[in-house]
């Protein structure tokens, strides 16, 4: 089985422990048993009153007789039923580099008892094997083709997350902080009236940049200190580039070490991000609401500045839009956080609910022995067809992974790569971040619908088809009085499927036979 | 990039350098102030260059009593007299080269020479000639009956002394400076003394007592003067101070006084340990804040107020410093002021001890130091704010900046385990690539 996430392979493990579980479970609990040689006895008896219908007097047949192939295939039946229950197999849970989840942190974590193989029978390993390496197929075939940033099937939504998580740093060196706070409270403000040719859309930016144009302007203005030696902002200003690039370079080596797993092919500037994004996040720290969610910052000894810069960015961000649709919770000063939150659920909502649904399959598929045993042997293909259309998710979303990110990266986010690439540039900072957030909240409800949605239609088509059989082939009602008395004996999880598979397998037998039942007159 | 990488690189020395001698740099650099922090301002006088460096002359000298003023040897007493005058402590060796000088003294003293000397040595040669004059009028005209009769004997003594020195009057002066051991009535009621003061003995008179009476006592005879009679001399003692002082410059060493304990002292010793990182409860003791209170029997001034100073920006806080001292120094004025002009108008002119005369010279100087004191007050309004205003301004600052600062190590803090929670959840290793062990 492959699961290009543990999230995903969580379940799946989980789905083969109910597997093995429920193989046990069946073949030693004597009423289970009782139950199967009931269902299977039902059937064979009613083969047999078919067959010989034509040889008893009128009163005894009625319905369809039953042919020698009949009997083949109730022994068929049987013998395919058996086979679901005969522990030979291997299976074991993959990445599509074909290495076993066991051994992730994640699923060791998470995961008691964990095995790197479980016991399954033969006809399940075929089923599942062939399901998973033709979707494997597919999926790579797409993720190749269509590759624009990163594999996904490798390295699941890597290109988001790493800008995501670039854009989620917070400043956590005191000093850092100080150094910002001084430098934008005493230098800021005197300086912005002096930006004339400064770049108009980004001018706060102009402020951390290397050789920027109101560096003569910061030369001029002291900056008091205790010992009454006199430093200017320009002095100040270079203190807290390097500062602000040395503490950029601590988190680049995370990002920069994950990068290196996943062949990122976009091209950008990892510290200058970093450093964007960190002083982005630093000015919505110190901001709180003020009017239409443009923020101030009340908490710094001067607020000019940062209620120019929030202003400033909430016509030009993604910020603005939301508060116009009310959802001020992705605002304010746990922006940062909070978005990156979000996104760490929307990594793993899409995954969760395919592994879930594997894991019912999984866990589900000794349990059809008993409609095999009535006669139902098509319903192995049903689950066949259900389980392959899950796996095809993952081409699915591959696909529209490698669509998202092509829309995201869009000319106006590489120019903003290129800005970032120059030095320090909060606006591209903030348009990247936004975009990629934008584009993967998308992706992630996207996913929970491209790919669930043909596997219910198809599930429901199949499966509802198989359980509500033509009238013809309904059960006498004698046979659905023994089914249901049967049935009620049966407790536990196995009640419904048991009584269900009994019923199915004895209105099979019955319609198999040709058994036609009477109607009874209403007198 | 590389431009960006060399450009750091290039700094990072010279960055260092500027900051190495700078500590931290945090909101407390903050040089800007808000409109509202121009009411910490404080614009009096820090000191008075004329009347600091120009000091009354010491009077304790011994002016004599019952001069012949029509025989008096202008050149004889000159001499004398400078010899007493311009000695080192004013003069320095200047004064020496004048003694060296003295055959030609006479003629220097109408000299221009002479003039310019004095003049140089801010002291004017018709202030000298003067003041021998005066005060040999202010005794000739002494007529005090309580001293009358030792006034008597102690002017035949000098009379003919002064007959003998021909003319010179300091030398007859020395010589009877211990003609008469007869003592006058106390004024403090108290039978009779040798000595008596105008302030020391109605102090003794009214039971002023104490480290806190001593305190009056000495402003009262810094301010006024204390008058002595004693053994046929009249003398001014101007009390620990050694020289008059007059309300205003009293005020202005209060000032200075307080700046220094404050800002120079208390202050500093908290920013020196950390600001408002240190413990300002054990690091000022009770003594500190007495100290900064005067003659006050209460502290002025309480620890949270120190520590608000602490957390202000330098700037400010310097500001604020001086204002503060100059609140507390003004507080500590009016307490003195207050009980000095109740000593003088309540016990030196009600004295019956004291002679009529004397008495008459206490109503007079009570009531010139009454109008300095009120002058003082009335100009220095401009200048001061009410010690309680001054405190809740410095301690709703600092209590600004504290919030500030606490809402920041909140932040760092919460910053710190929002990262750690991210680290986890982004690279909780379930991609297959990014596990936080890693990393």
């Amino acid at each position: 089985m492959f699961s290009s996430t543990a999230y995903e392979a969580f379940y799946s493990i989980i789905g083969l422990h109910f597997h093995e579980a429920s193989i046990k479970i069946i073949t030693s609990q004597a009423i289970l048993a009782g139950i199967l040689a009931l269902t299977f006895g039902s059937a064979f008896f009613f083969a047999v009153w078919g067959y010989f219908k034509r040889y008893l007097p009128g009163v005894f047949g009625g319905f369809r007789g039953a042919s020698l192939g009949t009997f083949v295939k109730l022994i068929a039946s049987f013998l395919l039923g058996v086979s679901l229950l005969k522990v030979g197999s291997f299976s074991n849970v993959r990445d599509h580099k074909r290495v076993s989840w066991h051994g992730n942190d994640y699923i060791a974590t998470k995961v008691i008892d964990l095995q790197e193989q479980y016991k399954v029978s033969f006809l399940f390993d075929v089923l599942t094997q062939s399901a998973e390496e033709v979707a494997n197929f597919m999926g790579l075939v797409v993720d190749k083709l269509f590759e624009k940033s990163n594999s996904e099937l490798h390295a699941p939504s890597a290109f988001y997350k790493a800008i995501m998580y670039a854009g989620s740093v917070s400043i956590e060196d005191q000093s850092l902080r100080s150094l910002i706070d001084l430098y934008s409270s005493e230098c800021f403000d005197k300086v912005i009236p002096q930006l004339e040719v400064a770049k108009k859309t980004d001018k706060i930016s102009e402020f951390f940049r290397p050789y920027g144009v109101v560096d003569e302007a910061l030369k001029g203005i002291k900056i008091p200190t205790q010992s009454g030696d006199e430093i200017t902002c320009y002095d100040l200003k270079e203190k807290v580039q390097t500062d602000l690039y040395n503490y950029s370079r601590k988190i680049q080596g995370k990002v920069a070490k994950y990068e290196e797993n996943i062949s990122l092919k976009v091209r950008r500037d990892t510290i200058n991000e970093i450093s964007s994004s960190a002083l982005n996040n630093y000015f919505n720290e110190k901001a709180e609401t003020y009017w239409l969610n443009i923020q101030k910052g009340a908490e710094v000894p001067s607020g000019g500045f940062a209620k120019f810069l929030l202003g400033w960015k909430r016509v030009t961000s993604w910020d603005g839009v939301l508060s116009l649709f009310g959802q001020e919770d992705l605002e304010g000063a746990n922006l940062t956080a909070e978005r990156a939150l979000q996104f760490n659920e929307y990594l793993k909502r899409a995954p969760h609910l395919k592994g879930m649904v594997k894991l019912f399959l999984i866990a589900a598929f000794p349990w059809l022995i008993f409609f095999i045993f009535a006669g139902k042997w098509k319903i192995v293909i049903s689950w066949w067809a259900v389980y392959f259309s899950v796996l095809l998710w993952t081409p699915l979303w591959t696909l529209l992974y490698h669509l998202m990110t092509t829309i995201a990266l869009s000319t106006d986010v590489m120019e903003a790569f290129g800005r970032l690439n120059d030095g320090v540039s909060l606006y591209s900072s903030e348009l990247i971040t936004n975009k990629i957030y934008q584009f993967y909240a998308i992706y992630s409800w996207l996913q929970l619908v491209i790919g669930p949605l043909p596997t219910m239609v198809l599930a429901w088509g199949m499966f509802t088809g198989f359980l509500s059989d033509s009238q013809q082939e309904s059960a006498p009602e004698g046979i659905s009085s023994a089914v249901s008395v049967v049935g009620a004996t049966v407790t536990g999880g196995a009640t419904a499927g048991v009584g269900a598979g009994l019923s199915a397998g004895a209105k099979t037998a019955a319609g198999n036979m040709g058994y036609k039942p009477s109607r009874v007159s209403a007198k | 990039m590389k431009n960006f990488l060399s450009f750091f690189m290039a700094f990072v020395a010279m960055i260092s350098t500027v900051f190495a001698n700078n500590g931290n740099l945090d909101y407390r650099n903050v040089g800007t102030l808000s409109p509202s922090d121009y009411l910490l301002g404080s614009h009096g006088r820090a000191k008075d260059p004329v009347f600091d460096e120009y000091r009354t002359i010491d009077l304790n000298l011994d002016i004599g009593l019952g001069a012949d003023c029509g025989r008096i040897s202008i050149e004889n007493t000159m001499r004398a007299a400078l010899k007493n005058i311009l000695d080192a402590r004013y003069l320095g060796d200047m004064g020496k080269d004048i003694m060296a000088a003295s055959p030609m003294l006479l003629t220097c003293y109408f000299s221009p020479t002479w003039c310019s000397i004095l003049k140089h040595s801010r002291i004017q040669s018709n202030f000298l000639a003067q003041l021998r004059m005066n005060q040999c009028k202010a005794i000739d005209s002494y007529t005090d009956s309580k001293v009358s009769e030792f006034y008597e004997q102690r002017a035949e003594c000098v009379r003919k002394a002064n007959q003998q020195s021909g003319g010179n009057f300091e030398q007859s002066m020395e010589s009877c400076k211990n003609y008469l051991d007869a003592d006058i009535s106390d004024w403090s009621g108290d039978g009779k003394s040798p000595e008596n003061r105008l302030i020391e003995s109605t102090a003794k008179w009214a039971g002023f007592k104490g480290a806190s009476a001593d305190r009056v006592v000495n402003l009262t005879k810094a301010f006024i003067g204390d008058t002595i009679i004693k053994r046929g001399s009249l003398t001014i003692d101007y009390g620990p101070h050694r020289v008059q002082l007059t309300p205003r410059t009293y005020l202005i060493d209060v000032k200075k006084d307080t700046f220094a304990k404050l800002c120079d002292g208390v202050v500093k010793k908290i920013i020196t340990q950390g600001g408002y990182r240190s413990n300002v409860y054990k690091l000022i003791s009770d003594d500190d804040l007495q100290n900064l209170s005067g003659g006050a029997d209460h502290q002025l001034i309480d620890r949270q107020t120190i520590l608000s100073l602490a957390y202000l920006p330098h700037n400010k806080r310097n500001i604020a410093c001086k204002k503060l001292s100059d609140a507390l120094a003004m507080n500590v004025f009016a307490d003195d002021m207050g009980r000095t002009i109740d000593f003088a108008s309540s016990k030196l002119t009600t004295n019956p001890h004291l002679p009529t005369k004397r008495q008459d010279e206490a109503v007079r100087k009570t009531r010139v130091l009454k109008d300095q004191i009120e002058m003082t007050l009335a100009l220095e309004k401009q200048n001061s704010e009410p010690l309680n205003a001054v405190l809740q301004q410095i301690n709703k600052e600092g209590e600004k900046y504290q919030r500030i600062v606490v809402d920041e190590e909140m932040q760092i803090d919460r910053g710190h385990e929002v990262s750690k929670r991210l680290d986890y959840l982004f690279f909780d290793c379930a991609d297959g690539i990014g596990c936080h062990k890693d990393f």
